[in-house]
């Protein structure tokens, strides 16, 4: 790909989400709710692992401090991937439905346009929630919050390559529409709980099968101590990550069957 | 004749009634075999559980050890996992929440609505059956996998009676908070945020992520009386730690959450149908 179709397709990214920001703001009630229910949410969950940090103030290592820079980078991720690309989470549906024909009729890069074609606003809350508690963190400085979104955005690639993988699996299993949202959700739960205390099988697991630990352990390391060798650890996992989903959903493509359905989207 | 004749009134009834109640209960079947078909599903949802019991045991296990705790509050390594375990096992197996919202954005809502069934009821049996599949899987995977790890904890026939008992009040509560929350999309669009948000609340004040037991004392005493933990965690702790007087309490507690919760419902739902308009077509 040159670098004007990347500027062409980043271009057009942001003009989506413009029009479907501006769209969603339309219903102002409803777009007011889902952003101070996203971010009661975020804090309502911050608040248990709070909880649990209170019962057992030190995890391997961990105490409330790595949580908050933990809980900061798995929201920006999560915010990241669900307001840019959480048209992936569809890609189940669509092939159980048969529908992905309106996508196929397209020029442009399949996968980018499913993938960005749906936005959850409420994750822009995620991003706010996220920057905000990081201040919160004893590490806060301009350098930590440049090394959190630079990890933030490389944790979302993973996470995001993860769940085109999982919804993938439907071209071979049929309906797995529920298989794949329990995959994900497996997923997040690694993403979600203090990872200090994975060892043995599960941080095996973590690391080669649901990947979370480049979600959570390995951007905490870094913005608690920034190495090179970390970074590049990070950077070739991501790389090697998306690039099986990419591989692996065009591999799983040849196996789509139309629905035969027609639609009109306004 | 005349015997014919005064009988009929109560033979109508009850064929009626039959006729009725079979409808939903075939609702039931078709939504369970629906999901029940596709076992590949069931195994992913089993491999969710595995991974939950891993983090929580690790996770306990952990905490226990290095504040050197055997017992926090009564609740053992052990009885944590096993509840959180079973609790996650019910939790995991609920599919259907945000149907009603859905239905309502798309559109299939005005049509179901006009179906010669109760709204109410279709959805309730249709949450039933499509959970069962997913619930029994569940609570078998679970217990075999904590079996294996944990180790076996001493139950007994009416500690398990009285937690089906407890589940099946709980599933109600569930039921009418999700049908509210769903019904809020005829007057806000999108309830995403807010289910997320019942999500949450079920897993922290729910009990599933960290035991009622183990939260600071004041939390503690109000989680217990809110519906949210009566869903999961008071079922799954009945079982393993019965006794009379707390199960009547958590009864009477589940018993009023569903009436207040259940009227709630109905309302809205009649509030509700004065938004709905039905086009043909």
């Amino acid at each position: 790909m040159s670098l004007r179709t990347a500027v062409k397709y980043i271009d057009l990214t942001f003009e989506i989400k413009k029009r479907n920001l501006l769209s969603e703001m339309e219903y102002r009630v409803s777009f007011l709710l889902q952003m101070i229910g996203m971010i009661t949410n975020d804090l309502g969950w911050l608040a248990v692992w709070l909880m649990v940090f209170a019962r057992f103030p030190n995890l391997n290592g961990w105490t409330s401090n790595e949580l908050i820079i933990f809980q900061s980078v798995t929201a920006l991720a999560w915010g990241l991937v669900y307001f840019f690309a959480s048209g992936a989470d569809m890609i189940s549906t669509y092939i159980t439905e048969g529908t992905m024909d309106h996508f196929l009729t397209f020029p442009k890069n399949l996968l980018w346009h499913i993938s960005i074609s749906e936005t959850y606003v409420s994750s822009l809350s995620d991003i706010i929630f996220a920057l905000g508690l990081f201040a919160f963190s004893k590490d806060v400085s301009i350098t930590g919050y440049l090394i959190l979104i630079t990890v933030g955005v490389l944790a979302a690639l993973v996470a995001y390559s993860f769940m085109v993988i999982a919804n993938t699996l439907t071209f071979f299993f049929g309906n797995f529409k529920q298989g794949a949202w329990s995959l994900i959700n497996a997923f997040a739960h690694l993403t979600d709980s203090p990872q200090s205390v994975y060892k043995g099988g599960l941080k095996f697991i973590s690391i080669f099968i649901l990947p979370a630990f480049f979600v959570g352990m390995v951007p905490v390391t870094l913005i608690k101590s920034f190495t090179l060798g970390q970074f590049g650890l990070l950077i070739l996992a991501v790389l090697a990550i998306l690039f099986i989903a990419i591989k692996f959903f065009y591999f799983g493509l040849k196996r789509y069957e139309s629905g035969n359905l027609i639609n009109i989207n306004l | 004749m005349e015997n014919e004749l005064t009988l009929q009134p109560k033979r109508f009834f009850y064929d009626t009634w039959l006729l009725k109640t079979a409808k939903y209960f075939e609702i039931l079947k078709i939504s369970f075999l629906e999901e029940a078909v596709y076992p590949i599903n069931l195994a992913t949802d089993g491999f969710v559980i595995f991974i939950n019991i891993w983090i929580y045991f690790l996770l306990y296990q952990t905490g226990y050890e290095l504040t050197g705790n055997s017992s926090i509050n009564g609740l053992t390594v052990p009885m944590v996992i096993w509840i959180l375990t079973l609790a996650k096992g019910l939790q995991e197996s609920r599919i259907t929440a945000p149907q009603i919202s859905e239905s309502i954005q798309d559109g299939t809502f005005a049509y179901k609505i006009s179906r010669p069934y109760s709204y109410i009821y279709f959805m309730f049996f249709r949450s039933f059956g499509q959970t069962l599949p997913y619930l029994l899987a569940n609570i078998a995977i679970s217990s075999i996998f904590c079996r294996i790890i944990i180790g076996p904890l001493p139950i007994s026939a009416i500690s398990v009676l009285a937690g089906i008992l407890l589940f099946m009040l709980g599933f109600l509560i569930d039921f009418y908070i999700s049908m509210v929350i769903g019904l809020m999309a005829l007057w806000i669009e999108k309830t995403d945020s807010i289910w997320w948000l019942y999500g949450k609340l079920k897993l922290t004040l729910g009990g599933v992520l960290i035991p009622i037991a183990l939260l600071p004392d004041v939390l503690r005493k109000i989680a217990e009386y809110l519906p949210f933990s009566q869903i999961f965690y008071t079922p799954v702790y009945t079982v393993f730690q019965f006794q009379p007087n707390t199960f009547f309490r958590y009864l009477a507690i589940e018993c009023f959450w569903v009436l207040l919760l259940g009227v709630s419902a109905i309302l809205i739902f009649r509030k509700g149908m004065k938004y709905v308009t039905s086009n043909g077509g």
